[in-house]
């Protein structure tokens, strides 16, 4: 599932934006990235004792070269805020999204 | 290289959320070549190209259609598929070209300003490829137009029609002087115009290409949204470097606004190079908020103003992706007038350009991440038609009860068949942020009404409308510019029906475009 938390209507009570910013000449818009989102909903139990990890596996060129993360979002829906109160906070799912960065430019002179 | 992320359908929305749909597959394409090993030089761009072309054939092959997608920011359905959606982002490699590949003919004094840019280099990086990289001042250079933001792909912003506000110029695919184009045939394509060539045939010979050079199939596939084959790169023709100069913003009156405008109509400034103003519908002294600048000389040192349309705070707030939906809720209870005021104090804050100087790729930076939930319609005319525009449009949104201001952008004349920036002298494009409901459609129903009561010629922007059918492209831009667009399809498709259905998207099927 790639949908980012948030996208219809109400489906997010919470929601966090962390881009990067700035670059060269500081006239890089606060975000440039190079791929589209790719989200999965994490779970964290008894409170933080055991925790779902995210390998982040997609930010990368063909050959496996890494390009890093441009973009997260990191949001709840009504239904996770409840099931962590209902639990108080024994089940605390999150959903997050993320877009990788894009590749340094090629450039020189056509030869 | 190809990496398809094979994760099948999957549900996919542009940067502002307008449209969420499902699509078959997203497809990364890179500059790893076959080996492995980034590419770089002729080989990067002949080898994007050719990978485009196989994956076109493979999408033949599997009967699924196929649209390339830029950043995104399209706000109306134009890049919109059920198919595979190929991601052209990473491929964002830029070059100067060689004297010896240029064309005979053209020009020695703009031969330097030539570069070649990948189709999904982004406006930041070609800026910072032109403007920064240079050592030496009298290297750099800049794009010739740029719309107000600069998070657009090079094909994106070309092939969508993105403007800006350069009164002597044009819109940004005005800029761009030959296109390379995969459209699965087996070869790719180099097409640029026959009246101003600007390659030779040892360039297209190192990219592997066809040469097409036809004016009027250029004029064509420079703003065609995807429809003409996937863009792989494009030459640019860009200026020596120059910065634009803002003063004060200008609240005029309407009368001294449309006086102004009406002159423009027969005397095109020569002393403005952006000139763009807003106003409020509802606004009862009728005055407007004016920003221009003249192009002046570069001055090394000028440090980049602070970006517009920045919605954080100094403590990192911002409006949260809710934030319309609750505002939409409440819109009914509060006077129109009354949320327009304030709209309009804030534009003057935090968006309009005032009292800095910079170079395009310092001046033109907004980002802002659009509120989900939001919307813009943007219709162009003649900038002599723009003092009854002005009055078109308030009343529309007045009988309606919108809550919005309206801004408009003027720009020189666009040469591209289906550019909505089309209108001569200078088009005048007005832009009505709004949010996404039952209204949107019907504000642009009662739009095409009046301006068709009043007589006015007018287009809507491809990125930015709620649809188009085949009666309103016919008023926007007659019968001859249709079918001369159309024919150029057939000529770059060499009339390969099964190729020519792979790019044909809803939003172009509905408007009679197929």
């Amino acid at each position: 599932m790639s949908k980012p938390i948030g996208t219809s209507r109400f489906s997010a009570m919470s929601t966090y934006l962390i881009y990067q910013d700035g670059g060269i000449g500081d006239s890089q818009p606060q975000n440039m990235p190079g791929t589209e989102w790719e989200s999965r909903t994490l779970h964290s139990f008894a409170w933080g004792l055991y925790r779902q990890d995210l390998p982040v596996t997609n930010c990368r060129l063909a050959n496996g070269q890494r390009l890093g993360i441009e973009e997260i979002r990191i949001g709840r829906s009504i239904w996770m805020m409840l099931l962590t109160l209902v639990t108080l906070g024994a089940v605390a799912p999150t959903r997050v999204s993320w877009r990788c960065c894009r590749p340094p430019s090629q450039s020189g002179v056509l030869e | 290289m190809l990496s398809p992320e094979k994760q099948g359908l999957q549900e996919w929305a542009s940067v502002h959320v307008t449209h969420p749909t499902t699509v078959a597959e997203i497809i990364n394409v890179d500059n790893v070549g076959p080996d492995g090993v980034l590419l770089s030089g002729w080989e990067m761009f002949r080898f994007a190209g050719e990978s485009l072309d196989l994956l076109i054939r493979q999408a033949r092959d599997a009967g699924t259609r196929i649209l390339p997608i830029g950043s995104g920011w399209a706000l109306s359905r134009i890049n919109i598929t059920d198919g595979w959606l190929v991601n052209t982002k990473l491929l964002n490699g830029c070059y100067d070209i060689g004297d010896q590949y240029l064309h005979a003919d053209y020009p020695a004094e703009k031969r330097p300003n030539v570069v070649l840019a990948q189709a999904g280099m982004q406006i930041a990086e070609l800026n910072a490829y032109l403007e920064l990289i240079p050592r030496n001042d009298a290297d750099r250079r800049a794009i010739q137009a740029a719309g107000i933001g600069n998070g657009q792909t090079i094909a994106g912003s070309v092939s969508g029609n993105t403007h800006g506000s350069q009164l002597t110029f044009g819109a940004m695919p005005d800029w761009v002087a030959g296109l390379h184009i995969a459209t699965g045939s087996g070869q790719t394509l180099w097409i640029e115009r026959k009246s101003k060539p600007v390659v030779n045939d040892a360039f297209v010979a190192k990219l592997g290409a066809k040469l097409i050079r036809d004016d009027d199939i250029f004029h064509a596939a420079v703003v065609s949204f995807g429809t003409f084959g996937i863009i792989a790169a494009v030459a640019v023709e860009t200026a020596p470097i120059y910065q634009l100069e803002f003063g004060d913003i200008a609240d005029p009156s309407y009368a001294d606004l449309k006086k102004t405008l009406t002159g423009f109509a027969t005397t095109p400034p020569a002393n403005l190079y952006h000139y763009e103003f807003i106003f409020d519908p509802y606004n009862k002294k009728q005055t407007a908020m004016v920003g221009s600048a003249p192009k002046v000389p570069f001055k090394p040192g000028v440090p980049t103003p602070r970006p517009r349309w920045i919605i954080r705070d100094k403590f990192g707030y911002a409006p949260g992706i809710n934030l319309l939906k609750i505002l939409g809720l409440f819109r009914s209870f509060v006077p129109p007038g009354l949320i327009t005021g304030l709209e309009y104090k804030q534009y003057r804050k935090i968006a309009l350009l005032n009292r800095c100087r910079g170079t395009p790729g310092q001046i033109y930076t907004s980002s802002v991440y659009y509120l989900e939930g939001y919307i813009e319609s943007a219709y162009a005319v003649s900038v002599g038609d723009a003092p009854a525009t002005i009055e078109i449009s308030s009343e529309v949104v007045r009988a309606m009860r919108l809550p919005y201001i309206n801004q408009v952008r003027l720009c020189r004349a666009s040469t591209g068949t289906l550019a909505f920036t089309h209108h001569e002298p200078i088009t005048a494009v007005f832009e009505y942020g709004m949010l996404h409901d039952g209204k949107y459609p019907e504000f642009e129903r009662r739009l095409d009404e009046a301006f068709r009561k009043a007589g006015i010629r007018y287009s809507m922007h491809w990125s930015k409308n709620s649809g188009i059918d085949p009666a309103k492209l016919e008023y926007m831009y007659g019968t001859a510019r249709i079918a001369s667009w159309k024919a150029a399809r057939r000529a770059v498709f060499g009339n390969d029906q099964t190729l020519m259905k792979l790019f044909e998207t809803d939003t172009m099927v509905e408007a009679g475009l197929a």
